[in-house]
């Protein structure tokens, strides 16, 4: 068959079809897998364990003499982001961790000498969090991927999320 | 797959370097000169080659995890499941570009295509965030998917 200068034969025409097959096979896996990393960051569709979810209606705590409970999970070590993970809060924060903030809106206020309130707002409003934390908690931003963030900009917020932990490097649920 | 006889243009060029040792093998020429005719000879099937690894590197990936690669999709929401297909079927796309750039069936064509794609991306990336170090660098891939549309493949290609 020829294709303006091109030609391809009946081999050249099988192996295209092959691969569309394989690409569609695997893309179908891919799309209809279980959440991978990415799924699993606040950032993500799914409200899969581990990670800190969207943060609870009416979480922020305005009674700066009530002690900020909170419930932790795993430590951050053992999620398969971990080395994703950036610490953007309490400082000094790294160069990494300021590229991984590229596109964010963050800001830590202390209601109290106990709490500290924790708003962080990713590209398009995902991820988005304002709570109140015990003082000593941990904040992370997850990049999964840097190379999407130019220009103090994030081009791609869905490898984006966020991670906070307590002082024993547990996650806070 | 075999290699596509070679134009006029090529056979002189070797005859040119070709200087018979008794097992026929192809002396370059010392120095740069050598360089060039060697670049000169296989620059379209390296332009090709890399193109195709490019193209198959993001493909599998998009098709892997199409979750990671939503925020990229123009208009339609990332969290969405038109993204997440929008993505698949990109990848799917990307991957037989790939493969018919690799094994050479009709690289000119595919590479105009990975061209057209390139294109969209840049004027994308452009328009929602302006000149950045992602659209110099996508920019410089559509630049070789354009040489290779412009270099004739006559080595390592498929054929009838």
């Amino acid at each position: 068959m020829q294709l303006g200068p091109e030609r391809i034969g009946k081999a050249g025409i099988a192996i295209i079809v092959f691969a569309l097959a394989g690409a569609v096979a695997l893309s179908v896996s891919g799309y209809s897998a279980k959440p991978g990393v990415g799924a699993q960051l606040a950032g993500g569709s799914t409200g899969s364990k581990g990670v800190s979810a969207s943060p609870r209606a009416g979480a922020h705590n305005q009674d700066s003499r009530t002690q900020v409970s909170q419930t932790v999970g795993p430590p951050l070590a053992s999620q398969p982001y971990a080395k994703s993970a950036y610490l953007v809060y309490p400082p000094p924060v790294s160069s990494q961790a300021s590229l991984a903030l590229a596109g964010f809106t963050f800001r830590v206020t202390r209601p109290s000498a106990d709490a500290m309130t924790v708003v962080l707002r990713g590209p398009g409003g995902k991820p988005s969090l304002d709570r109140t934390y015990p003082a000593g908690d941990k904040v992370y931003v997850v990049e999964l991927a840097s190379g999407d963030d130019a220009n103090d900009r994030d081009y791609n917020s869905s490898d984006d999320g966020y991670v906070v932990t307590d002082k024993t490097g547990r996650i806070v649920r | 797959m075999q290699t596509c006889p070679a134009g006029p243009e090529q056979m002189k060029l070797e005859a040119e370097m070709r200087r018979e040792t008794g097992s026929g093998a192809i002396q370059s020429s010392p120095g740069l000169t050598g360089m060039y005719v060697v670049a000169e000879l296989w620059s379209a099937v390296f332009a090709r080659v890399i193109l195709g690894l490019v193209l198959i590197w993001f493909g599998y990936h998009e098709a892997t995890d199409p979750a990671l690669w939503t925020g990229y999709v123009p208009v339609v929401a990332g969290a969405s499941a038109l993204a997440k297909l929008l993505v698949s079927a990109h990848a799917c796309v990307l991957i037989v570009l790939a493969v018919a750039l690799l094994l050479g069936i009709l690289p000119r064509t595919a590479a105009a295509l990975a061209a057209l794609l390139l294109a969209e991306i840049v004027i994308s990336l452009a328009v929602t965030g302006g000149l950045s170090d992602l659209v110099a660098r996508d920019l410089g891939v559509m630049g070789l998917a354009v040489t290779v549309v412009g270099l004739p493949q006559r080595r390592l290609v498929l054929t009838r």
